[in-house]
């Protein structure tokens, strides 16, 4: 028999962990788009907003802050299982991160939106454009460089956040990881090159952010 | 509703409709009441300037002719038309965003701290308002973006952005912004307050040549020796009354109200 070292457990196990990735990734990126856009409109809402509505945006951005993300993720798996909703346990993981991540969302559009000087969206009534326009061409662009940096921090939060759905099951990176160990019994060896794979997915979105924030420059001095 | 009034007596005698015309506006924010009837016309041509000290109500009835500021009481007529509200059914209620978009375009503005829009060159921020509210193909805005730039004297600035520009550029990039619109009249407020005295002057000749081109303008400023200048009439607030108002040189000659003459005795040197 051959001998069992790290690299032939780790090409014993290559589909099991692919498997992982591409588990957590497609959960990262569900959540991210999802996120992303719910949190535009809930930004949108909280800023230019009919008052009764940006008031429940306000509700639902406190309430999602103030609960750990588990307890979301428990409810939506578990918690909704008692009134005999099944969903299945990937789904409800990407419901209830995206849920967490669109109040951060709403709130780091808002923030970015507002702090585009009002005398910004002045020029641009004076000259006629209309509301959407004024979003469009003048105050957009500019909160979307606003937005990029705590974006790209939600983002990799969220990423880091899957790990938590291996608790409901939903065999992702970690626990893909976790299963591979409970046969080879090497932990430190499989942990770390987990580590290492998370921080590769994670850096690969800093770098993106990084990149979008040059593109969206506008001063160069 | 109120047009029987007759606010002014220049449109009376020539019988014509004044371009402007504002009626007994009031404007109040809660409790404090920082216009408190507000009537004046003004001619096609005319360069109007507001002159008065801080708190006096002249930048907020600027601001209210494109409704910036939203006003409680009153009408402003733009060639006849209502701006921003309407009496539907006895009530004054606000018109649709499109059509008080519509009204906006046909006004143009300049601001203290030019507010030019910062991820644009120039030539773009110029362009915005010709493609999006007059519907102008790309050549055509670029062609006039590009002749106005010229005319502000920035021609070979028109590449650049906002922060590569001195405030004295970037006021007259936002002076072409507003007049490439081909609007009915400017609306200047406090416009070179914010420069460097050795940049005012740039900004002044511009407004200057506008003026000269039959350009209707209303001004609010400070710098009295270009009001007395460039300005066919000068109108004094104070409180949010209009106090006083004439041809420059017979209000800065022989001012009748205590509070205008004491208002003018700050500008010592200018007016002796």
């Amino acid at each position: 028999m051959a001998e069992r070292t790290f690299w032939t457990e780790l090409w014993n196990a290559k589909w099991a962990l692919l498997d992982g990735i591409a588990i957590t990734t497609e959960l990262s990126a569900y959540v991210v788009v999802a996120s992303t856009i719910l949190g535009l409109l809930g930004g949108l809402v909280l800023v230019y907003g009919w008052r009764p509505a940006a008031l429940l945006v306000r509700l639902y951005v406190d309430v999602m802050r103030g609960i750990p993300v588990l307890v979301l993720i428990l409810f939506w798996y578990y918690g909704l299982a008692l009134f005999k909703i099944n969903i299945p346990a990937f789904w409800a993981g990407v419901i209830a991160l995206a849920g967490f991540a669109t109040a951060h969302m709403s709130e780091i559009v808002r923030g970015a939106i507002q702090s585009v000087p009002a005398g910004q969206s002045e020029a641009a009534k004076a000259i006629g454009l209309r509301f959407w326009q004024r979003l469009r061409y003048v105050i957009l662009p500019q909160a979307t460089r606003r937005v990029l940096p705590p974006w790209v921090n939600t983002a990799v939060e969220m990423v880091k956040a899957t790990t938590l759905l291996s608790i409901i099951g939903v065999v992702e990176l970690l626990l893909a990881t976790q299963q591979t160990i409970a046969r080879n019994y090497m932990v430190i060896q499989f942990y770390l090159a987990a580590t290492l794979l998370y921080f590769i997915l994670n850096f690969a979105i800093s770098r993106l952010g990084a990149l979008l924030e040059r593109r969206f420059a506008y001063m160069r001095y | 509703m109120q047009n029987d009034m007759k606010p002014n007596a220049t449109s009376a005698a020539t019988g014509a409709m004044p371009l402007l015309r504002a009626v007994d506006v009031h404007k109040s924010y809660d409790r404090l009441e920082v216009l408190k009837g507000i009537s004046m016309d003004v001619e096609q041509g005319e360069v109007l300037a507001l002159i008065g000290a801080s708190g006096s109500g002249k930048t907020t009835f600027l601001r209210c002719i494109n409704l910036l500021e939203e006003f409680q009481q009153g009408e402003i007529d733009l060639d006849g038309e209502p701006i921003g509200y309407r009496m539907t059914g006895g009530r004054r209620r606000k018109i649709s965003e499109a059509a008080l978009s519509a009204q906006r375009a046909r006004i143009g503005m300049v601001f203290q701290s030019f507010n030019l829009f910062p991820h644009m060159t120039a030539e773009q921020n110029v362009m915005l308002g010709l493609t999006k509210v007059r519907g102008k193909p790309a050549a055509e805005a670029r062609d006039i973006a590009r002749h106005w730039l010229e005319r502000v004297g920035l021609a070979e600035r028109r590449g650049h952005y906002p922060f590569q520009l001195s405030g004295g550029q970037q006021q007259r990039v936002a002076i072409a912004r507003a007049v490439a619109m081909e609007p009915r009249l400017v609306l200047f407020d406090e416009v070179t307050s914010a420069l460097d005295p050795e940049l005012v002057a740039e900004v002044l000749g511009v407004m200057q040549d506008l003026a000269r081109s039959g350009m209707t303008m209303i001004v609010v400023s400070h710098e009295m020796l270009f009001v007395r200048e460039v300005a066919s009439r000068v109108v004094f607030m104070d409180g949010g009354h209009v106090v006083a108002q004439g041809p420059p040189q017979e209000l800065f000659r022989d001012p009748e109200s205590e509070r205008l003459r004491s208002f003018l005795g700050r500008f010592h040197g200018v007016f002796s």
